[in-house]
């Protein structure tokens, strides 16, 4: 399914594109905060949970991490203070009987990647900008085909 | 600005050996406190006798030095680890080296990294507003951005501070905005007060400082000193927050007078400079 433990590392430039924010009519160049830009991240399997793990410059040593259980399956491992997501849990069995009953194999492994960082998008536990960065890297993962054929 | 001096440094080293020494002194001087002079063993020593009854006569000036040693030793503590400050001006000092796009023997406050830090600031803008007008609604404690450690030798007096309030829109400077998101910030190309055109046009000049005002969320009342001074603000400025143990602890900010100076590539390629003085200010 996929390739172990291996750390893969994240393009930086995929992920720290400058935008262009409006406020008070003055136009500032904005770029995420080096801090909630991960740089490598990994995936493994263990015990029926697909495990996601993600690196960051100050490592999760740094600050507590907290464990959000979700109903559905997820469990969100996040910095208490930064609320950086550092480790997300899925039980395959919950995940698959709720969401991917209806779809091919070949398509799981992509359905993963994005739901699961949708889902931490959605879910209002982790920070506005490490969302941002994370749902980009969601998208990169997609398209490029180096991540992707390192991941699956 | 942070600085540490001789003695300071003398302090820092010893702190523990002199808080030890401290509470030995105080021990020994309590007993021989205790000592009566009548005593037929101390009587038939002159010299004892001599040297018990002079320390006790200095006993009040002996406990007074034991608590200033140990106040100092604390207060020298808590401004933190001179070794780790050290270390984060010489980054900061090849950051300014390495990110800022200068030119030759150009002097190097015109091009500066700076790690500002929040703190509370008692009365700060109170003062200025006895002084000078202010539009805003300025509480009498606020949190404010100061500087903490700067590149290079000059410019190390610098008393600029940026109000942070829980609102947005009342922060103040491209470092307040970066705080308020939590992102990096970069304002570039901003245009001059003083150009070769205005040199005697002080109402251009105002002109001009109203709209670096706005353009970089900076205080009027702020630029006042660089039309008196006929100098120029920066002309790039970027952000970055520097987190500690997972809290914004502070903003590090690059400015330079060349409108291209700070660019992106100051933020992109450095990142690692900036988790390593997070992770410096850890054992701060």
């Amino acid at each position: 399914m996929m390739n172990g433990s291996q750390w893969i590392l994240i393009p930086p430039q995929e992920l720290n594109k400058p935008e262009l924010s409006m406020d008070g009519g003055v136009e500032f160049q904005t770029m995420p905060s080096p801090f909630d830009v991960p740089h490598s991240f990994r995936i493994s399997e263990e015990n029926k949970r697909l495990i996601i793990d993600f690196k960051y410059i100050s490592d999760r040593d740094s600050e507590t991490v907290k464990v959000l259980k979700k109903p559905d399956g997820f469990s969100l491992h996040i910095g208490k203070y930064s609320k950086r997501l550092f480790t997300l849990e899925i039980d395959l069995e919950v995940f698959e009987r709720q969401y991917l009953s209806s779809l091919h194999d070949a398509d799981k492994e992509n359905v993963y990647f994005q739901s699961v960082l949708a889902k931490s998008k959605d879910s209002g536990d982790i920070s506005k900008n490490n969302s941002k960065v994370l749902k980009k890297l969601a998208e990169i993962g997609f398209n490029n085909e180096r991540m992707i054929s390192y991941c699956f | 600005m942070r600085t540490h001096g001789r003695i300071k440094r003398f302090l820092y080293k010893n702190s523990d050996f002199l808080n030890t020494a401290a509470i030995s002194i105080s021990t020994l001087e309590g007993w021989i406190l205790s000592m009566k002079l009548t005593q037929e063993k101390i009587v038939k020593h002159p010299i004892k006798s001599w040297l018990i009854e002079s320390l006790q006569d200095a006993a009040l000036w002996i406990y007074l030095a034991i608590i200033l040693t140990m106040i100092a030793c604390f207060f020298v503590k808590k401004t933190g680890n001179p070794w780790v400050s050290d270390k984060i001006k010489f980054i900061l000092d090849q950051y300014q080296i390495k990110s800022i796009q200068k030119g030759h023997n150009e002097p190097q406050d015109h091009h500066r990294v700076t790690l500002f830090k929040k703190t509370v600031c008692f009365g700060h803008r109170w003062r200025q507003c006895l002084t000078q007008t202010c539009s805003k609604k300025i509480p009498f404690l606020g949190d404010y951005l100061v500087p903490e450690i700067r590149s290079g030798h000059i410019s190390q007096r610098s008393k600029t501070k940026f109000y942070i309030s829980d609102k947005s829109s009342q922060t103040e400077g491209v470092a307040g905005k970066a705080w308020c998101t939590d992102e990096a910030v970069i304002r570039a190309n901003l245009a001059p007060i003083h150009t070769p055109e205005n040199e005697n046009d002080i109402e251009d000049k105002k002109n001009r400082a109203q709209e670096y005002a706005k353009a970089t969320k900076c205080p009027e009342h702020m630029l006042q000193k660089y039309i008196q001074e006929n100098e120029n603000p920066p002309l790039s400025i970027a952000a970055i927050p520097v987190r500690v143990r997972g809290q914004i602890w502070g903003i590090i900010v690059l400015d330079s007078q060349n409108p291209q100076g700070v660019t992106q590539e100051s933020v992109d390629h450095y990142q690692l400079t900036v988790a390593i003085i997070g992770q410096l200010l850890e054992n701060l």
